[in-house]
């Protein structure tokens, strides 16, 4: 009789040590997965970040008018000459619609567009949720004059990809460029 | 349970654990990395941009400085320099580096023109209150005159003029005949006139001022060159200001404060006396100046005893134009 109560005993504390493991198991999983999403999140914020910061910083390079074509919360397009050949080019941002990045489990995210000339570069999502431009005078008041415009404010709204606990992650990065050549 | 078992178990759940630390830590490092990544991106960009200004700046005062100056230590990097091109198209390129990372910066400029006052005499005054003691053999012709005494290719200008009416009247009637005979220029003897004159005078000394290749404290300068015809040079003076013996000159001299001129002292461009309220100028000797005279101050007293001869002289102000350079840039275009 003793011998079936220690056989039970030792099956029930195995079971349990066994379920303890398989939950640390599940947790480290889990925990896992939300840092490499975390931190996916945060280098395409930075990766969208340095792309506009590198393009909005050449607005107006060896233009000799106004850049601006359109400036508006949503689109950005100017003149700039991008490749330094002494021709002007035309840069456009703007964001997709959610259909563009349909492929990945966030419903929300979108593509960023980057068209200079007739040539569209549209990488894959990164997250991106939305963007908005802002545009400000000398003095930092916001205008939507195009011979005003001294500074150009990105806001960027980017998630993760994949959803972490049913939620995704959210992290909102903005940068104010003075563009040297307005 | 044997003790074997629980070690085996207390290991087993031990990996587990260090697994995961480890494999949070890396992720943590690698979020770390991608900031500091950022970071030095930036701050070499901030260091090539910051290289640029400062040679800007010292192109500013050193107006003949060109060429290669490497390992300029800043913001805990350095940065390059070159600076190539004529003044009307310089090129400007630094290239910042902060730790692994690397920036360059190019800027289009040209060095603008120095901006001179206007010519409407062979001498200017500018006054609220004129003031004159007018002796000796005063020359003043405002006939267009090379600086070897031969005529120049420009009309004739006033011999003096004067900001209104009221004050070429003034002058008019307070010279002696025998200056009023020697007071040359359009027009005939004496050539006095008023000219409507809206200049910004102040705007014009600021802008000479900062563009100065001298600064001369007050004081006595019986000798020295003031600029050269080949080189002539933006010369401040500021407070009282004697020159006498054999001193010269080319370019555009600015004095903020009163003047005595003695001597032989010889200038070739534009003299402009300046100063907000009294100025006081001395004129005794045997001096010259060819080009134009500006006084510009609320109450002007011009005394004169010597053979002082003042000339317009489109050719020494010309030169000066031609020569001089100023310390402002036109920047076409920034590349960063």
């Amino acid at each position: 009789m003793s011998i079936i109560l220690d056989l039970v005993g030792s099956v029930i504390i195995a079971g349990l040590l066994l379920l303890m493991m398989f939950n640390a198991n599940t947790y480290q999983s889990n925990t896992r997965f939300a840092s490499d999403s975390e931190l996916q999140m945060q280098q395409n914020a930075k990766t969208l970040a340095d792309i506009l910061s590198y393009d909005l910083r050449k607005i107006g390079y060896e233009c000799k008018t106004n850049p601006f074509l359109v400036a508006d919360s949503e689109r950005v397009s100017y003149y700039a000459d991008m490749n330094r050949d002494g021709s002007q080019d035309i840069v456009t941002y703007y964001v997709s619609d959610t259909t563009r990045a349909s492929s990945t489990p966030n419903p929300k995210d979108r593509v960023l567009i980057r068209v200079v000339n007739d040539d569209t570069i549209a990488g894959p999502s990164l997250g991106l949720t939305k963007v908005k431009f802002s545009y400000y005078n000398d003095v930092g008041t916001p205008t939507s004059d195009f011979n005003e415009i001294r500074f150009v404010k990105a806001e960027l709204w980017i998630e993760s990809i994949e959803p972490v606990d049913k939620e995704y992650l959210f992290t909102y990065w903005e940068l104010t460029i003075s563009p040297r050549n307005l | 349970m044997s003790g074997k078992t629980m070690i085996i178990l207390a290991l087993g759940f031990s990996i587990i654990t260090s697994f995961l630390i480890l494999k949070l830590n890396a992720n943590s490092k690698e979020g770390l990395k991608t900031t500091v990544d950022h970071y030095k991106s930036i701050q070499s960009r901030l260091i090539a941009n910051s290289g640029a200004e400062i040679y800007l700046e010292k192109m500013r005062r050193d107006k003949t400085l060109k060429g290669i100056f490497n390992n300029n230590v800043i913001m805990g990097g350095y940065y390059d320099i070159d600076i190539s091109g004529p003044d009307s198209l310089l090129t400007i390129t630094s290239t910042g580096y902060f730790d692994n990372t690397v920036h360059q910066s190019r800027i289009r400029a040209s060095r603008e023109p120095v901006q001179l006052p206007p010519t409407l005499g062979a001498l200017y005054i500018f006054s609220d209150v004129p003031g004159l003691q007018l002796n000796g053999n005063l020359n003043i012709d405002g006939s267009d005159k090379n600086t070897n005494g031969t005529p120049g290719p420009e009309p004739a200008l006033p011999g003096v003029a004067l900001d209104n009416p009221s004050d070429s009247a003034y002058f008019i009637n307070n010279i002696k005949p025998q200056i009023a005979n020697d007071i040359l220029g359009i027009g005939g003897a004496p050539s006095v006139y008023s000219t409507p004159d809206t200049t910004d005078w102040e705007a014009i000394v600021m802008n000479t001022i900062f563009a100065a290749d001298m600064t001369v404290p007050s004081g006595s300068y019986s000798y020295g060159t003031f600029g050269t015809p080949t080189e002539p040079k933006i010369t401040f003076m500021n407070g009282e200001i004697h020159l006498s013996g054999t001193c010269q000159g080319d370019g555009i001299m600015i004095i903020n404060g009163n003047l005595t001129m003695s001597g032989q002292f010889t200038y070739r461009g534009i003299l402009m006396v300046y100063d907000k309220s009294t100025i006081d100028c001395q004129i005794t000797g045997n001096c010259g100046v060819y080009g134009t005279t500006i006084f510009v101050g609320s109450n002007v007293n011009l005394h004169s005893t010597g053979n002082a001869a003042f000339y317009y002289s489109s050719e020494a102000i010309n030169n000066s134009q031609l020569h001089l350079k100023s310390s402002r840039f036109d920047i076409a275009s920034w590349w960063e």
